[in-house]
């Protein structure tokens, strides 16, 4: 398992040589700095993407997956050194998260965006209507998921915003295995339900 | 990637998982040898176009709950300070807000880092919120830029609605849903939301044209006040307000 508890700032030991020559120290912990940072502008341009999919497939809400997204970043950052593992460890803080907010999701305040004035009405016009087949649609397939256990779901919708075996193994603290072997029942069940409760997809 | 595959005496054919895997990853221990052996084995090949088929149609299924990558992406500017480099990670939460302050886990240290740092000036306005029944109030500032954003809370058994001043026109509007949180949406002005256990008090410092308030059925009493006078109790009042052709929204005049 990875472990979340690490320092949040991970500064390195003083060296014996360091102690001697306090400038010395600096100018290495800002080289440190410097190199970490670098790799995570790297890791934040690369993952981002597949981190906001995952979570945006998972909740189903694409501000709220982009704040958490960010919000594990910045944990990132504020962790202050890289981890082993850092996508397993991104994927870690985001599944902690997605699980807090569910817990308190009655009680959470959320902002609404301004193109939405039409709450409570019926949809009149074609953008409207395709805005309710997509609702619709991603109601279904939200209904279908949330048949699976939360692994496999998971597991499932990792892999399907590209990470690899590898990552989903890591992240979820299973063997690599295992991973072909849940995610043949998960997509098998997943397609079951979807087309017992909805047909077949169009 | 570790090797998946079984016992040569187990099976003839490589199983599902090895195949799917095929599928689904470039490379893989003893991925060349499967590759060849389903070129040549037409079980196996009619097998992976099978799974191949089944794969696609999940993908489908799962990218039709995309929404689009938020434009925030991007602007991460290597030479500025760490200080600034965070913001640069929220920035593109900012952009994707509409004009409304980030939708935040409230507490969050996102959120806080974002309401310190938000730029005055900007055409994001600046927000503070807090979980509901915490002491710091809850602000929400929506502009002209952000018609009829709003922010929206878990439902309440009960709620008051406070409207802090007298406003000469404008209407509010109330929709009752099945189900849902508590909406509250504004046109026009500038509106602040101040949240609190059971109550949202709302700040109409230059009044809005509309205030559209959704209120699902688990809420079961609802009080609207302006100021120190009580304008609607629902349901009590309901009657005198219901529209004729939908028993289920009412408008209330401010005056």
């Amino acid at each position: 398992m990875i472990s979340l508890a690490a320092p949040r700032s991970a500064a390195p030991q003083a060296s014996f040589a360091s102690t001697l020559d306090p400038s010395a120290d600096l100018a290495r912990r800002a080289a440190v700095a410097d190199a970490f940072e670098a790799e995570l502008t790297r890791l934040y341009g690369k993952q981002f993407p597949a981190l906001y999919r995952y979570l945006d497939r998972t909740l189903g809400d694409s501000q709220l997956a982009t704040d958490i997204a960010q919000e594990a970043f910045i944990r990132l950052f504020d962790r202050g050194s890289m981890p082993d593992e850092p996508v397993a460890w991104l994927i870690t803080v985001v599944n902690n998260l997605v699980r807090d907010d569910y817990r308190r999701t009655g009680r959470r305040l959320r902002l609404l965006e301004g193109a939405g004035y039409n709450v409570g009405h019926s949809a009149s016009t074609p953008d409207a209507s395709m805005q309710m087949d997509q609702q619709e649609r991603r109601a279904q397939v939200h209904a279908a998921l949330n048949h699976l256990n939360a692994r496999d779901r998971q597991a499932l919708l990792l892999r399907h915003s590209g990470y690899s075996y590898r990552e989903v193994a890591v992240a979820l603290g299973i063997t690599e295995t295992s991973v072909g072997t849940i995610l043949l029942r998960a997509g098998a069940l997943f397609r079951e339900v979807y087309e017992e409760l909805h047909g077949k997809p169009d | 990637m570790k090797s998946y595959m079984v016992s040569q005496t187990e099976s003839r054919h490589p199983t599902d998982e090895l195949l799917l895997a095929l599928i689904h990853e470039q490379s893989f221990d003893d991925a060349a040898a499967i590759r060849e052996h389903v070129a040549t084995c037409a079980v196996c090949s009619a097998r992976t176009r099978e799974l191949a088929a089944n794969d696609a149609v999940i993908a489908e299924l799962l990218g039709s709950l995309d929404h689009p990558l938020p434009q925030a992406v991007v602007p991460y500017n290597a030479r500025r300070s760490g200080l600034l480099r965070r913001a640069a990670l929220v920035a593109g939460a900012l952009a994707t807000m509409a004009g409304a302050a980030a939708a935040l886990v409230p507490s969050s240290p996102l959120h806080q880092w974002i309401v310190a740092r938000a730029t005055p000036g900007a055409t994001a306005p600046q927000s503070t919120v807090a979980a509901p029944g915490e002491a710091t109030p809850a602000v929400t500032t929506t502009s002209e830029a952000a018609m009829a954003s709003g922010i929206a809370i878990g439902a309440p058994a009960t709620l008051d609605v406070e409207f802090r001043r007298e406003q000469q026109g404008g209407t509010i509007e109330i929709a009752r849903s099945a189900l849902g949180d508590v909406t509250f949406r504004s046109r026009g002005g500038t509106t602040a939301y101040e949240v609190a256990e059971n109550r949202v008090a709302i700040d109409n410092q230059a009044p809005a044209e509309v205030y559209l308030i959704n209120i699902p059925a688990a809420v079961q009493h609802v009080r609207i006040h302006v100021g120190t006078r009580t304008l609607i109790r629902w349901p009590e009042d309901s009657a005198r307000f219901v529209l004729p052709t939908d028993p289920h929204r009412a408008r209330v005049d401010f005056h």
